[in-house]
């Protein structure tokens, strides 16, 4: 039987992760849990390898830094990514220079692996603008509202085709954004127009407290592909060299004017939601147990181990040398003044109107009259 | 100078910015075809990549929008119907409206979204409705709202250069009904300059679109009984020209607002809220709207006509005013 999608079916490699009637999908995976290698091997130099690790070993480090300074106040949200490390990477590395990216608030590291400086981001969560220029970085500033990232990118992916540009704009949602009416809409245009774009969906068993169960009814979230005409794959998300081998086929097929692919990266999230919430309370102990002994950091580093890239002595060092950059980063971003008032009018309006020009003056008056 | 319907004019508009910026282009329903003629002729022109027509799918159309300008293109989207602009609610609210701010003023979103407003074609309460004063409430979005043919071409024009989301509405009784002569050449209309369409003495009469060809048949009443209205025209409502107002209102020390909008939170109650605060010691009688009495629009054309503000509830209104 042909595939459902149309004459342009996935390569040989992805045909069993490739949703299809009829079928199960078996996620896409070239490291088991222990970092043995099970599958096709992406042709990617040691220093790359080594690169990927430093990512996700960065990203790790870094959850923990902002977890403690968010609870002596110096952040006002942190949204940790713990556990997801393999899925963030594997997509950053896949990226190419020129694409965007739009993703929710837990893609922290897929945003500093687009060149988003950490000092920027870290203004954003003390509850600052963007000061980040996103032309500079394609990152468009962190999406609150679960699921319009889509659109966005889609739009996007319009704007590349329209304009015959070789990007790609990457949607980056969770399990959660699956459910909202946003994403249905975003696939179909996609679909329609042959966007150039990524639908990411990194499925990560919990929307804060709501579990997967909750969300559909559907066997996989990527076989929500099917009915809009597109290809949808499904890979194993803790299993960074699997996630950048279908990101990068993904990515390839848009660039090339072949339509969206939506992509379910299957991974767990081994912490809160944010820092409002407190996990517990909801996820089950086995089923984190579970999910610990798939954890992707200790997955790749047992793999980079085993082909003698890495030890003991490397991991310490890089240990110290993340925590320095992350705290460096800190200090920078904790150094900045917070902005004037007029610096949230003047960001929304180039030419304050009128009446928002008396009401900075009024401010002025009265902080002038303050000032001893 | 030749004289043109509304929707001329504002095809006019399309056709010459397209011309002049190959980033400008046109995405929504039915828009091939143009249900009311305001992109005729476009798709023959400029062909698929410049006028997109979409499935039925209006918060994508608000959301790739934000996409596509971010990428260096200028969208000019349409919604057929305002009232579908609800679909689009958190699209146009959460993200155009606030993009720029969230951007730390960074963004270049120059995104125009078109769509069509006002009751008189027995559309019927959910295809009828005028939500001005829903987009205004938001900051960080421009609210165009042009009255005559020559305004619609210069106002649109203005509105596609600029860099920013503007929602613009047109009234969609003035598309056949409502002439005007319109130059061929390029012209722009700066954005918060108020027109007044009617110098009076007595009474300030502030009104929108359609409403204010009704003023001015009401103000031609009211000349006959010796009371002259000057009629303003405030063209876009954010920015809002309140000088311009506010000069008519101390001169005329009465006014009254018109609008098809519901009265209760309507545009006119803003009006009178500036117009109280910046002309209080000059008033010499309460400021009137005349407005829908906070009825859902009907289907029947003689219930529907029934609901929106007469020449006659204006002259009715002045009169009460001045005894």
């Amino acid at each position: 039987m042909p595939l459902p999608h149309g004459p342009d079916p996935v390569p040989e490699k992805f045909a069993a992760c490739s949703v299809r009637l009829g079928a199960d999908p078996e996620p896409f995976r070239v490291l088991d849990p222990d970092g043995h290698v099970v599958g096709p091997l992406p042709e990617l130099d040691d220093a790359t390898l080594l690169a990927l690790y430093r990512w996700m070993a960065f990203g790790r480090a870094l959850d923990g830094r902002a977890l403690a300074i968010q609870r002596q106040g110096r952040l006002t949200v942190w949204a940790p990514a713990t556990g997801q490390e393999a899925a963030l990477a594997g997509m950053g590395l896949a990226m190419e220079s020129g694409d965007w990216v739009f993703t929710a608030y837990r893609e922290p590291l897929l945003l500093l692996m687009r060149g988003l400086a950490l000092e920027d981001l870290l203004q954003y969560f003390r509850g600052l603008y963007w000061v980040a220029n996103p032309y500079d970085t394609g990152a468009w500033p962190i999406q609150i509202v679960i699921a319009d990232q889509t659109l966005h990118a889609v739009g996007a992916g319009l704007g590349f085709r329209l304009q015959g540009q070789p990007h790609v704009a990457v949607a980056s949602v969770g399990d959660g954004a699956t459910s909202q009416g946003d994403f249905y809409e975003a696939i179909n245009f996609g679909g329609v127009f042959g966007a150039q774009a990524l639908i990411y969906i990194q499925n990560n068993g919990w929307a804060i407290s709501t579990p997967r169960a909750r969300q559909s009814a559907s066997q996989t979230l990527a076989q929500k592909a099917l009915a809009f005409g597109l290809p949808g794959l499904l890979v194993d998300g803790n299993d960074p060299l699997a996630v950048y081998q279908v990101a990068r086929h993904a990515l390839d097929r848009a660039r090339a004017g072949e339509g969206p692919i939506i992509v379910e990266a299957l991974t767990y999230r081994l912490g809160a939601h944010t820092t409002a919430d407190d996990p517990t309370r909801y996820q089950p102990p086995d089923e984190i147990a579970a999910w610990r002994g798939r954890d992707p950091i200790i997955r790749f580093r047992r793999f980079l181990e085993r082909r003698g890239l890495w030890d003991a002595g490397r991991e310490a060092v890089l240990q110290a040398e993340v925590l320095v950059e992350i705290d460096g980063a800190i200090a920078r971003a904790e150094a900045r003044p917070t902005p004037s008032f007029d610096r949230v009018i003047e960001s929304t309006w180039a030419i304050p109107p009128p009446r928002l020009r008396a009401y900075q003056a009024a401010r002025h008056a009265i902080d002038r009259e303050e000032t001893p | 100078m030749a004289v043109v319907t509304m929707s001329q004019a504002l095809n006019m508009a399309l056709h010459e910015e397209m011309a002049r910026d190959e980033r400008v282009f046109l995405i929504g329903e039915d828009i091939k075809d143009s249900t009311y003629g305001i992109t005729k002729g476009l798709w023959d022109t400029y062909g698929h990549k410049r006028v997109i027509g979409t499935p039925i799918s209006e918060a994508a159309i608000a959301g790739a929008v934000l996409g596509a300008a971010s990428v260096g293109l200028r969208p000019v989207a349409e919604f057929m119907y305002m009232t579908f602009m609800m679909c689009a609610m958190d699209q146009v609210v959460n993200q155009a409206a606030k993009s720029k701010y969230m951007f730390g003023g960074k963004a270049v979103l120059p995104i125009v979204y078109r769509t069509m407003a006002g009751a008189g074609r027995a559309n019927a309460a959910q295809h009828t409705q005028s939500l001005e004063a829903w987009f205004a409430h938001v900051p960080g979005l421009k609210i165009v709202m042009p009255t005559t043919p020559y305004d619609a071409k210069g106002l649109l024009k203005t509105s596609i250069r600029d860099d920013n989301p503007v929602i613009f509405i047109e009234n969609k009784v003035q598309y056949a009904t409502t002439r005007g002569e319109v130059p061929s050449t390029d012209y722009t209309i700066p954005f918060g300059q108020a027109a007044i369409r009617r110098a009076g003495t007595d009474v300030t009469i502030v009104a929108l679109q359609r409403m204010n060809e009704i003023a001015l048949e009401a103000a031609d009443e009211l000349a006959e009984i010796g009371i002259e209205a000057e009629v303003i025209d405030p063209r876009t409502i954010v920015p809002l020209d309140l000088d311009s107002i506010v000069k008519s209102v101390r001169k005329t020390h009465r006014v009254v607002i018109v609008h098809e909008a519901h009265e209760r939170v309507g545009f006119g109650a803003e009006l009178v809220a500036q117009i109280v605060q910046h002309a209080f010691d000059y008033l010499d009688a309460p400021p009137i709207r005349v407005a829908n009495p906070n009825v859902p629009t009907p289907f029947n054309r003689t219930l529907e006509e029934l609901s929106i503000p007469s020449a006659a509830q204006v002259v009715q209104a002045v009169r009460g005013l001045m005894r």
